[in-house]
């Protein structure tokens, strides 16, 4: 799921055409610093679910919003 | 040449000489006589009808087109009712005024049914038409419309119009197809009606068959004939789109696949009738159209970015829905437009825009710069909603050949590389779903409803 997830997430980058790669992400990195923007966050949400056919946030029944990537990955392997 | 006396089809069919090719159907070929025939003997047949407020309901558009002039002859009122309008009962049709509903079927009155309590009223002098807003954006609106309000801009020279064979792309109860038809008979050309089943090769090989050298239809179906390998063959002169933006990739590829017509795209919406054409292959319309002193058979002006219209002609009068007008009697099209240098080019409807995160997107132009791809034939933006956002733009895509060589992940890189520049990131779709073929509604437009 990291993998996956890591390999969206630089797409994501890309098509906010933010000129960054990640090759690993720490769990500690912070989203609002880690180079995507509410778009991009938004654009890495979709592309998730084109690839896992799920989409964790909007089967949420209570809005979570994670900060860190660590809270991210596990919203989609706790799912 | 003025015809302002003839109050009814008949009488435009009168002029052309009888033995004159009119309507050329699958396996049957009818002459303007023969149609003239066909009226008589409907006069004969249904006494009750004349002066009446009749429905007309047909699946097929060559029954229609067989029937209309002999209804028209001697109904008052005739409502074009298109087959996907719902909940068609009695109630409905009262509030309409309408006292019979016709049924049409395999070129024959099928049945006739009588509709409630008739009103006395006085013999109207001005016969009308009734037709129905195709309703893609909401529930359809009614306006009426006298045969002249409607024929205001029709070439009506019968001599020249024994040059032209029209082919038939919309329904006629539709405004966009009634148009067309109405089109070849004041001016007493051939009209081509294909039956509705025939897909997109079976049309081109029929229209360049019957060597049908006038068709309109949408910029959609536009760009799916130009996918057919012999599309060339159609002799065509006059080329007309309308009931979509027309794009500049799109007139440039007509013009290329074509250089010897003309092309028109027209403007129209059924609020205001009759609208305007724009003949210099560019996209948009001349700047100088907004004078009041242009030519047009209509005034046109821009207030907040929307383009609001007035038939000078205005003959036509909403019976039912909800139109926007303003104290000057301007209707509000609901068009979205902008001034670029001397054009005022369309954005696309005013409700049919993604906001993403704020932003607002207009599918259209989004659609517009992604069927300039060369490995694009047709696209269609549409919003996924993001919990992140609200919405967000995503497509779907129609390739080429060249384009479905690709895989998705590098037809990707090159879309978004393509569009990088072209569109903002907000604008640009996440996702590109390749789709074997994009839907079209029965008026000819992209499906839009649907997501």
């Amino acid at each position: 799921m990291r993998n996956i997830i890591l390999e969206k997430f630089n797409e994501a980058l890309a098509q906010t055409n933010i000129d960054m790669t990640y090759t690993s992400i720490s769990n500690d990195q912070v989203l609002l610093e880690s180079g995507l923007d509410s778009l991009g966050f938004a654009i890495l949400v979709v592309l998730l679910e084109e690839e896992l056919d799920f989409d964790p946030f909007q089967e949420m029944t209570t809005a979570v919003y994670p900060t860190t990537f660590g809270e991210f990955l596990a919203i989609y392997e706790k799912r | 040449m003025k015809n302002d006396k003839y109050n009814c089809l008949v009488d435009y069919i009168r002029h052309v000489p009888n033995e004159r090719l009119f309507l050329t159907l699958p396996e049957k070929n009818y002459t303007f006589g023969d149609v003239l025939e066909l009226s008589n003997k409907f006069r004969a047949d249904y006494p009750q009808l004349v002066n009446k407020s009749c429905a007309v309901l047909s699946n097929e558009r060559d029954t229609l087109a067989l029937f209309l002039p002999a209804i028209n002859d001697i109904c008052s009122s005739l409502f074009l009712q298109p087959h996907d309008i719902k909940n068609s009962d009695n109630s409905f049709y009262e509030s309409l005024g309408i006292e019979f509903v016709i049924y049409l079927s395999d070129r024959k009155v099928s049945s006739i049914t009588t509709i409630g309590n008739h009103k006395k009223e006085k013999t109207r002098l001005v016969k009308n038409f009734l037709l129905s807003t195709s309703g893609t954006t909401g529930f359809p609106k009614f306006v009426s419309y006298t045969l002249n309000s409607l024929v205001s801009t029709t070439q009506k020279d019968i001599k020249r119009g024994n040059d032209f064979v029209w082919g038939l792309t919309y329904d006629i109860n539709r405004f966009a197809g009634l148009q067309v038809y109405l089109q070849a008979i004041v001016s007493g050309s051939t009209l081509v009606i294909p039956s509705v089943s025939a897909n997109i090769d079976s049309l081109v090989q029929i229209f360049a068959k019957e060597s049908v050298n006038a068709l309109s239809a949408t910029p959609s179906f536009w760009r799916k004939v130009l996918m057919v390998p012999f599309h060339k063959n159609i002799p065509l002169e006059r080329i007309t789109l309308g009931g979509e933006i027309s794009n500049q990739t799109l007139l440039s590829a007509l013009t290329n696949s074509y250089p010897a017509a003309k092309i028109a795209h027209i403007y129209a919406s059924t609020e205001a009738g009759v609208g305007f054409v724009v003949k210099d292959k560019y996209e948009g319309f001349p700047l100088e159209f907004l004078d009041e002193n242009s030519s047009l058979p209509c005034q046109i002006k821009i207030k907040s970015g929307l383009l609001w219209i007035k038939n000078s002609q205005t003959a036509s009068k909403l019976i039912k829905g909800d139109i926007d007008t303003d104290d000057d009697f301007f209707v509000n099209t609901g068009d979205l437009v902008t001034i670029k240098g001397n054009r005022v080019l369309f954005l696309g409807r005013d409700n049919g825009s993604i906001n993403v995160g704020g932003n607002k997107v207009m599918p259209e132009k989004v659609e517009s710069i992604l069927e300039q791809h060369p490995f694009i034939v047709m696209a269609k933006v549409y919003a996924k909603s993001s919990p992140v956002l609200g919405s967000l733009v995503v497509s779907e895509v129609e390739l080429n050949e060249d384009g479905q060589k690709l895989t998705s992940k590098d037809l990707k890189l090159e879309l978004l590389t393509f569009c990088k520049g072209l569109l903002e990131p907000f604008e640009t779709p996440t996702l590109f779903r390749s789709v074997n073929s994009i839907e079209i509604n029965a008026t000819g437009k992209k499906v839009r409803n649907n997501k």
